[in-house]
């Protein structure tokens, strides 16, 4: 019955109107007795009781709003207290904001790099195919993802309702607009890609079959932002033409804003048909079976799995692996390692885009950061509970007066609860602000200004969830220890006493924030001297005098003596420039990595099966390469004008690749070897021998390097090389203008010094060391708070103590090390669990280090050293507050 | 001052819920029976209005203070009888000791006015 009632309380109040009739019939009743006539007693009451309906609306109105009465007064008392104490919500308004705010800006990013879906209709229905070496042939590449695949796979796609290829332009294009030029990225599509992946372009129309045929008519689709950036919006465009290369296309179609490309980080401004590739690729590309270039996505038809799909399509990538190795025969199969069995095909989902290097590059960074940023907000909240607590303790006294009041527990639960709210509700606003600003920051910091075009970093209802739902949880954490605290105070205990009651939570807080401080600190520590041992690493040349012009001349329809001829120009030109010590041109390495490894035939050793350690990075340089670029030549001779054409192939051979195949590095020079299988490849001629660089970049390990002469290999892709006596920044805009009125029709793609490139290489450490620090830092000023607050909560609780003590004879420094003693305990426990805990961080991000392990001691002994030295600060301003107690003040305080 | 006191005084914000607490405190009553009380334990000098009376039962036995119960009314009607929950016990203590206090603050205020 009691339970009815309790479930519908709404019946209750049904009744008010026979409440309200029995009072009225009560008081006629009355009047009646007292001698009225009906008629009179029934006028009088009506008089005297009013508007029944008011009353009846007021009653409701009252009920309904009460709850509400309630909390506003809970908020205004709250907001009341902290008007009196400004600095303290300041103080956890700031560490809150500062613990959600990075949170919140690491949640957005994360929500982009790794969850985002494309913005088309069904994503997860896309999968992106490989074929894969298998576990039985790790080494078998014979399956390729080449152009005659891809014609198969087009033809026949069980288990998939379409299948399409795409590839990037290397390095971009240089695309011409009312005769401005500007180097725009190109994505190379067949025909059915916009319709297999599903986009609609929101002008014209998308490429098609039709247009991804070799004789037709040049067209391309362009993307929003390029839309607005170089043809200012314009409608009319489609159906126009402009210069991209070295052709006139057409513009057919642009495509919608939400549409940012098919994989994370990588916007492409134009699309191209796939069968414009010899533009970019060398001519014979769409023919080739052993060029594995393409990307390929599908999109799976319904009710089929990726697993049968991968099944499904086997025998049609067998048959086109089978088809590339026809022609060769049976024992130089062998050789080669190449089959058309032992391969696998790997297809997996692609709702959130294909494969991203941006997205595999991020993820570690981001897999580290999170339990940082997690860090940061334990000790944000744990912070936030010890000012919390500290005031709880502070009001013992104010607190006892209420219980002792008849104030109930639930009610002083409350009016504390509100107080955490309103804090946490500020901290979060102020953290959501923040992380509109941290997102970008960080983002940019990780990789680069090119990255915001990739994400959509604006406030969503997914991010006001997460914040909502962190601050919450904060508040929660938070309020917990005080909150306990406060609705166990014992009213007659508080009142007699006020000093009563050792802060034991907030000791133990300050423990954890102590420990979590040392970790902090000691991960940042890590990942500063990871960036440290990095930044003095040796390059093995000059690189911060080297500046490098990319060119887009390979894509030039040039024949071989007028591409020498412009790259000799190139030089003389470059070279006559004021400020430049010598020019040479090149393809990889250099800042870029080395994009190409050949098999290389041992040496004099017996032809068998090729080892897959036996390869070495091939890059090209160009006359004066090894004296331009600084490298230490130890013996033999420079590349020279002479080596091209007809005679002798040269390379130059670095100490790995001289150990690695001759086993000496001595008396190299003049010895040849060539490429995997040795009878079909023509041999080089060792001319030099170079000390090992990290001309790729300086977080690749050196490998075995040769440097082919550039004039004798088929290799387009051209780099100008100026070596200067100044910084390189100075001169890019006059080599830019010499080496573009050379020959306008050829384009600088990229220019920068070959320092900055390998800087760029850094940033991940630049910004796990940048964040690190940071995050530390905050750490220990919020534990400088909390200890500092603490200690001046004991003061001042104690202050009369201290004066009687005084008062007694005890000596200033007593009192000093009497405080300072409270401190010991919470550092000791709070470093010791510090350091386990920094010891099993470190191996969390183990693989983010370099020239330090995760148990280094310097980092333990720095954080350590740091903590106590930030530890001393706070605790000794109140402890010099006490020892400055005057007795006799100290004894009056309590009566006034 | 006979006068004065004859006056029917408004009552001040707040009071109303502290003196239905008070009136309630021994028995549970009917609303009638309260505003009867009132007027009587008063000497007649406070007369609550019924349009202020209900909303105010109806708030505290929302906030818990007061628990209601349909029961016979000995004239053989039911009616509503409101009592003093534990909540509102403890409700009624800090209310009076808010208004002796208060009280006292102003008979301070009034003495020490009166001082030359």
């Amino acid at each position: 019955m009691k339970l009815i009632r309790r479930l519908f309380p709404r019946r209750a109040a049904d009744r008010i109107n026979e409440e309200l009739q029995f009072h009225i019939d009560e008081q006629i009743a009355s009047h009646l007795a007292a001698g009225m006539s009906p008629a009179e007693a029934a006028r009088i009451t009506r008089l005297e009781f009013g508007g029944r309906q008011q009353v009846k609306e007021e009653i409701r109105a009252g009920r309904r709003w009460a709850w509400l009465d309630d909390a506003r007064g809970d908020v205004r008392f709250a907001l009341r207290t902290y008007r009196r104490t400004p600095a303290f919500a300041a103080m956890a308004v700031l560490t809150l904001a500062l613990g959600i705010g990075v949170n919140t800006a690491l949640f957005t990013v994360v929500r982009e790099v790794l969850i985002r879906q494309l913005p088309v209709a069904n994503p997860h229905e896309l999968v992106e195919i490989d074929c894969v070496p298998g576990p039985s042939a790790p080494n078998n590449r014979t399956c390729m993802q080449s152009y005659p695949a891809f014609e198969l796979l087009r033809q026949r796609h069980d288990g998939l309702a379409g299948i399409a290829a795409f590839t990037p332009a290397p390095g971009g294009v240089v695309a011409v607009v009312d005769g401005r030029r500007e180097v725009v990225t190109a994505l190379l599509a067949s025909g059915n890609m916009f319709d297999v992946v599903g986009v609609a372009p929101q002008l014209g129309r998308p490429l098609v079959d039709t247009d991804d045929q070799p004789a037709a008519p040049a067209a391309a689709v362009i993307s929003h932002a390029y839309w607005q950036r170089a043809f200012g919006g314009r409608p009319e465009v489609v159906g126009g033409s402009f210069t991209l290369g070295s052709q006139d296309v057409m513009i057919v179609g642009v495509l919608p804003r939400t549409f940012r490309g098919l994989a994370f980080g990588e916007n492409y401004d134009v699309f191209l048909p796939l069968t414009a590739a010899p533009q970019f690729y060398p001519p014979g590309i769409l023919t080739m079976a052993n060029r594995g270039w393409l990307t390929f996505m599908g999109r799976l038809e319904s009710g089929i799995s990726a697993e049968q799909a991968s099944a499904l399509l086997f025998p049609i990538f067998r048959a086109a692996t089978e088809a590339a190795i026809a022609g060769v025969p049976a024992e130089m199969r062998q050789k080669l390692n190449l089959s058309a069995e032992g391969f696998r095909v790997d297809v997996r989902t692609a709702s959130t885009g294909v494969t991203s290097s941006q997205r595999r590059g991020l993820q570690p960074t981001l897999r580290t950061l999170v339990p940082v940023a997690g860090l940061v907000l334990t000790i944000a909240c744990a912070n936030l509970a010890g000012l919390f607590l500290a005031r709880a303790l502070a009001r013992q006294k104010e607190l006892g007066l209420r219980v002792a009041l008849g104030a109930g527990r639930t009610r002083l639960v409350r009016q504390l609860f509100a107080e955490i709210l309103l804090i946490v509700a500020a901290g979060g606003a102020v953290g959501l602000l923040l992380a509109q600003w941290l997102a970008p920051g960080g983002l940019i910091l990780a990789v680069g200004d090119g990255a915001l075009d990739a994400v959509d970093l604006r406030p969503d209802a997914s991010m006001l969830a997460f914040t909502a739902a962190v601050t919450v949880a904060t508040a929660l954490l938070a309020g917990f220890a005080p909150i306990l605290r406060a609705s166990s105070t014992n009213a007659q205990e508080a009142l007699r006493n006020a000093t009563a009651g050792s802060p034991r939570w907030t000791k133990g807080l300050l423990t954890a924030q102590v420990a979590l401080t040392i970790a902090l600190v000691g991960i940042a520590g890590l990942f500063l001297q990871t960036l440290t041992n990095f930044r003095r690493i040796d390059a093995g040349f000059p690189a911060e005098r080297l500046l490098t012009l990319v060119m887009d001349v390979g894509t030039r329809d040039f024949d071989q003596p007028r591409f020498h001829s412009y790259l000799g120009r190139g030089r003389e030109a470059l070279a006559a420039l004021p400020g430049v010590r010598a020019v040479t041109h090149s393809q990889g390495s250099l800042g870029v990595g080395v994009g190409t490894f050949f098999n290389v035939a041992p040496p004099g050793g017996a032809p068998g099966r090729m080892r897959p350690e036996d390869s070495a990075g091939v890059a090209y340089g160009g006359p004066g390469y090894v004296a331009t670029t600084g490298m230490t030549l130890l013996s033999g001779r420079d590349i020279a004008e002479t080596d091209r054409g007809t005679a002798p192939r040269v390379a130059i051979v670095n100490e790995s690749f001289a150990r690695h195949f001759f086993g000496r590095i001595d008396d190299v020079v003049g010895r040849t070897f060539s490429f995997a299988p040795a009878e079909l490849n023509q041999p080089f001629h060792i001319i030099g021998l170079v000390r090992d660089a990290r001309d790729g970049g300086l977080k690749r390990p050196t490998t075995n390097m040769m440097y082919a002469a550039h004039l004798q290999s088929e290799v387009r892709g051209t780099t100008f090389v100026l070596r200067t006596d100044r910084d390189p920044a100075g001169l890019a805009a006059s080599a830019r203008r010499t080496i573009e009125t050379l020959d306008p029709g050829v384009g600088v793609l990229r220019m920068r010094s070959v320092q900055t490139q390998l800087n760029e290489g850094l940033r991940r450490e630049r910004l796990l060391a940048a964040l690190g620090s940071v995050f530390a830092g905050l750490a220990l000023l919020l534990m400088a708070v909390g200890l500092y607050g603490m200690l001046n909560g004991i003061v001042v609780r104690r202050t009369s103590e201290i004066g009687v003590r005084m008062a007694l004879g005890a000596d200033r420094k007593r009192i000093g090390w009497m405080l300072a003693r409270e401190t010991l305990v919470i550092l000791a426990v709070g470093i010791a669990a510090g350091i386990a805990g920094e010891l099993a961080l470190g191996r969390v991000v183990r693989a983010e280090l370099f020239g330090v392990t995760s148990t280094d001691a310097t980092a333990v002994v720095g954080a350590v050293g740091l903590l106590l030295a930030v530890s001393v600060v706070a605790v000794g301003i109140p402890a010099r507050r006490a020892m400055r107690i005057q007795p006799s003040e100290a004894l009056r305080q309590d009566y006034l | 001052m006979r006068e004065m006191a004859a006056r029917k005084s408004d009552l001040l914000q707040g009071t109303l819920d502290l003196l239905i607490l008070q009136v309630v405190a021994s028995a549970p009553l009917h609303g009638y029976a309260i505003a009867q009380r009132l007027q009587q334990l008063s000497r007649e000098a406070l007369q609550v209005q019924q349009g202020s009376l209900y909303p105010a039962l109806h708030r505290l036995e929302e906030r818990g203070w007061l628990k209601a119960e349909w029961k016979n009314s000995g004239t053989g009607r039911e009616a509503k009888f409101y009592g003093l929950t534990k909540a509102g016990r403890k409700q009624l203590d800090v209310e009076r000791f808010n208004w002796e206090r208060l009280a006292e603050a102003i008979g301070l205020v009034l003495r020490t006015a009166d001082e030359p």
